[in-house]
C-alpha cells in the first residue's frame, strides 16, 4: 500500500509545480461558469421559477457545480498511448496493481485541485451572501460519499474506454461522445428536472452520480426519496465499473503486443 | 496487434492516390477510420446538446422570444459552429506552439525560412473538423427558411465576418501560445480561452451588463458569432462593424511585439 501512498504524494508535489498555471486554471475555470450564471439570471431576470428552480437554486448549482468540476477524475492519456507505443511494459513488469496506481495517482492531483479550488470558492459564496443557498452540516457530510462514489465511477468507466486501446488503436472518438453524454445525463448542462421526459431514468444512469446528486444534496433535497436512492443505486455502478475495468486490464494483457521491446 | 494501416484498402496505397492524401492528412483518417466515426458522432452529440440546451431555456412564456426569436438563435448556434470547425480545421496545429517552447523543440522552427508560426499553425490540418461543419449546414438551412428575404451584399458581409471571426480566434489563441516564450507553461490560458468560445452562439443583449462586457469588447468572443448575424439582417452599427477589424489589426500587433521579444528569452531543451 506505501507504495500507493508515495505516488499519489509526488502527483501532490508535481500538481504544486507549476503553481501559476495552476492557480489560474482554477481562477479561470471560475469564469465561463460565472458567465452561464450570468445567462441564467438573465433568462430568470422577471422573478419565474424554471422546472421548479429559483434564481437563487440556479446560481447555487452552477457555483457548486463549478466546484465539483474539479473532483472530476480524468485518467491520463498515458494510459492509452502506453498500451499503444508500448511504454506501457515497463508498468506491466512492475510489482503494481494498475488500476489502484493510476488512480491513487489521480487521488493526489484531484486532491490539491479541489482543496484549492474550494479556496478560491468559499470567498466568492460568501461574498455572494443570501443569493446562494446555505447547506447544513448533515448535508456537507452526505455530500462525502456522493462524491467518493461519483470518482469512483467516473475514473472507473473512463479507464474501461482506454482499456480498448488494446484492440484498437484510438479510443479519442469514444471519450469525446463519453464526455458529451455525460455533460447531459450527469446534469452538468443543466439540472436533469429540466429533461421532464427522461429525468426520471436519467436520476438512476450513473452519471447523476457525478454531478446531480451531490448537488441535490447541497440544495437540501438529501431527504427526497429519490437522490438517496439514487445515491445507493450509484454505489452499484461503481463496483460494477471497477470489476468491469480490471477485467479489461486482465484481458487485454493478453493482447499486448509491447511495440518497441 | 494488427497494424491499423494493413486494414487500408489496396486502393489506398498505390502511390499517387498516396502521394495525394498524405499532405492532406487525409491518409490518417482513413487508417484510423473507426475512431473518426466516433467522434463524428460525438461531435454531432454535441451538436444536439447545444439545441437542447437552448430549446429547453426557451420555455413558451420566456422573455427570451421577445428579445431574441428562436430562428434567430439558430442562425446564432449554427454560425458559431461553423466558425469553430473552420478555426479547427485550419489552426489546432497552433495550441502545439506552447508545448513546442515548454520541452525547448522550437529550435528546427526557428532555423526555418518561414516564419514557424505560421508552419505550426497550417502543419496539422484536421479535416475531422469539416465534419463538424457539415453538422451546422443542416441548422443554418432551417434558420435560413423561417428568415426575412437576405440580399446577396448582407449574406456576403456575413461571410466576411466569420472570417474575420474566425481570424479573432486565430489570433487569440497565437497570442497565448506566444506568452509561452515567457510563461513556459500556458494550459491554463488556453483552456480559458476555449471554455469561453462557446460563448459566440449566446444573444448580445445578454452579456451587455456589468462585467460580462468584457466578453464584447476585452475578449470579444459574444461578438464572434453575433456581429456576422447583425451583418446578415442589416443591423450592425458603424462602431459594431469596426470594432472587430479594428480588434483584428491590435492582435497583430500585439503578437508581432510578443514574437519579437519573446523570441530572445527562448531557452532551446536540445542545444
Amino acid at each position: 500500500m506505501r507504495k500507493y501512498v508515495v505516488s499519489s504524494l509526488l502527483e501532490v508535489q508535481a500538481a504544486m509545480q507549476f503553481r501559476l498555471n495552476f492557480f489560474l486554471s482554477i481562477v479561470v475555470d471560475l469564469v465561463p461558469n460565472l458567465a452561464i450564471i450570468a445567462f441564467w439570471m438573465f433568462v430568470t431576470a422577471d422573478g419565474s421559477d424554471l422546472h421548479g428552480y429559483s434564481s437563487r437554486d440556479l446560481v447555487t448549482y452552477y457555483l457548486i457545480g463549478a466546484l465539483l468540476a474539479n473532483w472530476s477524475p480524468s485518467v491520463w492519456w498515458e494510459v492509452s498511448e502506453g498500451i499503444r507505443d508500448g511504454s506501457a511494459s515497463r508498468l506491466i513488469v512492475s510489482p503494481l496493481d494498475y488500476f489502484t496506481y493510476y488512480i491513487t495517482r489521480q487521488l493526489g492531483s484531484q486532491l490539491v485541485l479541489f482543496g484549492m479550488s474550494l479556496c478560491v470558492m468559499l470567498p466568492v459564496l460568501v461574498v455572494l451572501g443570501d443569493l446562494v443557498v446555505r447547506p447544513t452540516v448533515a448535508h456537507l457530510v452526505l455530500m462525502v460519499p456522493a462524491l467518493a462514489v461519483g470518482f469512483l465511477i467516473r475514473y472507473a468507466m473512463q479507464f474501461c474506454i482506454h482499456m480498448l486501446a488494446f484492440w484498437y488503436h484510438h479510443i479519442e472518438g469514444l471519450l469525446s461522445l463519453l464526455r458529451v453524454v455525460e455533460s447531459v445525463l450527469s446534469g452538468a448542462l443543466m439540472p436533469l428536472e429540466f429533461l421532464p421526459a427522461y429525468s426520471g431514468i436519467a436520476r438512476y444512469l450513473p452519471f447523476a452520480v457525478l454531478r446531480y446528486v451531490p448537488l441535490q444534496i447541497y440544495l437540501g433535497e438529501a431527504e427526497r426519496g429519490p437522490t438517496l436512492s439514487a445515491l445507493l443505486v450509484g454505489v452499484g455502478y461503481a463496483i460494477v465499473f471497477v470489476v468491469v475495468a480490471r477485467a479489461l486490464w486482465k484481458r487485454g494483457v493478453k493482447h499486448y503486443a509491447g511495440p518497441g521491446i | 496487434m494488427q497494424d491499423p494501416a494493413s486494414r487500408l484498402h489496396p486502393v489506398f496505397l498505390h502511390g499517387r492516390i498516396a502521394k495525394a492524401l498524405v499532405p492532406l492528412g487525409i491518409e490518417r483518417w482513413l487508417v484510423h477510420r473507426g475512431n473518426v466515426a466516433w467522434t463524428a458522432i460525438a461531435s454531432g452529440a454535441e451538436l444536439l446538446v447545444v439545441l437542447l440546451f437552448f430549446h429547453v431555456i426557451y420555455l413558451p412564456d420566456s422573455r427570451l422570444h421577445e428579445l431574441w426569436p428562436w430562428g434567430r438563435q439558430l442562425w446564432l448556434i449554427g454560425s458559431a459552429n461553423l466558425l469553430n470547425s473552420i478555426y479547427r480545421f485550419l489552426f489546432k496545429g497552433l495550441k502545439t506552439f506552447g508545448k513546442l517552447v515548454e520541452r525547448g523543440e522550437l529550435d528546427v522552427l526557428l532555423s526555418q525560412p518561414n516564419h514557424p508560426v505560421v508552419r505550426i499553425a497550417l502543419s496539422q490540418v484536421d479535416p475531422s473538423a469539416l465534419l463538424s461543419g457539415i453538422y451546422s449546414l443542416p441548422i443554418l438551412l432551417v434558420a435560413w427558411k423561417h428568415s426575412p428575404p437576405l440580399s446577396a451584399p448582407s449574406v456576403a458581409a456575413y461571410l466576411i465576418y466569420i472570417a474575420i471571426g474566425v481570424l479573432i480566434r486565430h489570433s487569440l489563441t497565437l497570442a497565448v501560445g506566444l506568452f509561452s516564450l515567457r510563461l513556459v507553461r500556458v494550459d491554463a490560458v488556453h483552456y480559458v480561452v476555449d471554455s469561453l468560445m462557446p460563448f459566440a452562439r449566446y444573444p448580445l443583449e445578454s452579456f451587455s451588463r456589468g462585467p460580462w462586457v468584457l466578453l464584447k469588447y476585452v475578449l470579444p468572443v459574444v461578438l464572434l458569432g453575433n456581429v456576422p448575424l447583425l451583418a446578415l439582417f442589416g443591423e450592425l452599427s458603424v462602431l459594431m462593424g469596426l470594432y472587430p477589424v479594428v480588434f483584428l489589426g491590435g492582435m497583430h500587433l500585439v503578437n508581432s511585439w510578443l514574437w519579437r521579444t519573446g523570441a530572445r528569452l527562448y531557452a532551446s531543451g536540445g542545444g
